[in-house]
């Protein structure tokens, strides 16, 4: 069945911006094709907000508030996958899209 | 951003090359090993986007940190081969939060849906499913490449909007109404531009009916097309617009009632006249532009007149006021009179 090889049932992924706009998109869509997903940003809220629609779906979601800027909060991303789920099989890289005004 | 070449500081350009390519090299570079020791492999996704292809101003600093980020895709995808899949997602114009002010918008939003050969802007699920697509075993065959998923934003050289001539590649089916001084520059436009497809000529005397379009415009190569008194048979040649340049001042309600007639065919006008049809709100009474805007909104049409009309206010006039002003190149007499459109649009 071709759907089949488009679920990621029990692979975990992260990702990164994932507090809205596409990478919150991302993050909900693994989940529902069966992910679970160790969600990043730097806005705690818009996470939280996050991780409710992703449990919602029946999977697991694990909330890393982190500034990429620097890299040691990239690692401790990486590695909170591990902890959280024991595994990492995805990584989704989403940095701020140009915004028309200043920001 | 986007900001001017020149306000782009080194600082700007350093921050972008972070924000893209530095923080995607930490997070593979922290990934990679735990993916390969507890998963055994894996799938990474960037998100670089269609600026890191097209040219517009003011990117310099975002589309080149993107073009960066599509590069270290495909060497990444190489280096990290065969057990770590590298791909990139490239969205086009995405209505997510940060394009909030453009969905508000039309003036804002209408260009970027134009300039988009699909029609529309993006969804954020249109990439969830290209993000889905890469990371599962249905996109396990490939690696080192950009997903430009943007409604075919991509194939166009630049993001402006281009004329609609360019649109389909389909010549646009036009009928000449008039073939005075200036319907006759016009008809030898339609015949010989191959962005038009001339469907039929209207004249106003009788010993121009009948005559070969291509011998009222001055050209050798009859066209086939015969010209005729009769509107009504032009309108049955189905042209996408009507360029009408028949003499309108001395015979208005003639005129604006051949324009009612062609609107109401559903057929676009492009008029040279009369004048003041370039804006006739508060300045002709109501009750004649009415029947004009009510065809051209059954017909679902617009008309457009741009007063390309020669005479007094457009050669004599100007030239009377250049006189005095010599070092002015253009005079506002004539820019009022050509460059005001005009459309009564549903």
């Amino acid at each position: 069945m071709i759907l089949d090889r488009f679920r990621l049932d029990d692979r975990v992924a992260v990702v990164t911006g994932a507090g809205r706009g596409l990478g919150a998109a991302m993050a909900l869509a693994f989940a529902e094709a069966g992910a679970d997903v160790v969600i990043a940003a730097r806005t705690q809220s818009q996470l939280d907000e996050m991780a409710e629609q992703i449990r919602a779906t029946g999977r697991r979601a694990h909330v890393v508030v982190a500034d990429l800027a620097h890299p040691e909060e990239t690692a401790k991303l990486a590695a909170g996958a591990i902890e959280a789920f024991g595994k990492l099989d995805i990584v989704v890289t989403t940095s701020a899209a140009p915004c028309l005004r200043r920001c | 951003m986007p900001a001017p070449l020149l306000n782009t500081s080194t600082k700007d350009l350093r921050d972008a090359f972070t924000f893209n390519v530095t923080t995607a090299h930490a997070l593979t570079a922290a990934a990679v090993p735990l993916m390969l020791e507890h998963s055994g492999g894996g799938s990474i996704i960037n998100i670089t986007s269609t600026m890191a292809r097209l040219s517009a101003r003011g990117f310099a600093a975002y589309g080149t940190a993107k073009a960066a980020l599509a590069q270290y895709t495909r060497l990444a995808a190489l280096d990290l081969a065969p057990r770590i899949r590298v791909n990139a997602i490239a969205p086009g114009s995405i209505l997510t939060s940060a394009l909030e002010i453009v969905a508000s918008n039309d003036a804002l939003r209408d260009p970027m849906e134009k300039a988009t050969p699909l029609r529309r802007l993006g969804d954020p699920l249109d990439i969830a499913a290209a993000a889905v697509y890469l990371a599962s075993q249905a996109g396990s065959f490939l690696t080192g490449k950009t997903l430009e998923v943007d409604g075919g934003l991509t194939y166009r050289t630049s993001i402006s909007p281009s004329p609609i001539c360019e649109d389909s590649g389909m010549p646009i089916r036009v009928a000449q109404v008039g073939t005075g001084n200036v319907g006759g520059h016009a008809l030898t436009e339609l015949i010989t531009n191959p962005a038009f497809e001339l469907t039929g000529v209207w004249v106003s005397s009788e010993a121009k009916a009948g005559k070969d379009a291509a011998e009222l415009a001055g050209l050798d190569t009859p066209t086939g097309i015969k010209a005729t008194n009769d509107l009504d048979a032009v309108l049955a040649t189905k042209p996408e617009c009507a360029v009408y340049t028949a003499m309108a001042d001395n015979r208005l309600m003639e005129a604006l009632e051949d324009y009612r007639r062609i609107l109401a065919a559903g057929v676009n006008v492009v008029g040279s006249g009369p004048v003041f049809l370039q804006y006739p709100w508060q300045v002709i009474p109501d009750e004649l532009i009415s029947p004009l805007q009510a065809a051209a909104e059954a017909g679902q049409a617009s008309l457009y007149v741009n007063g390309i009309d020669p005479g007094f206010a457009n050669d004599l006039l100007p030239l009377a006021l250049a006189a005095p002003a010599r070092a002015s190149s253009r005079s506002a007499a004539w820019r009022s009179s050509t460059t005001t459109p005009t459309t009564a649009r549903p």
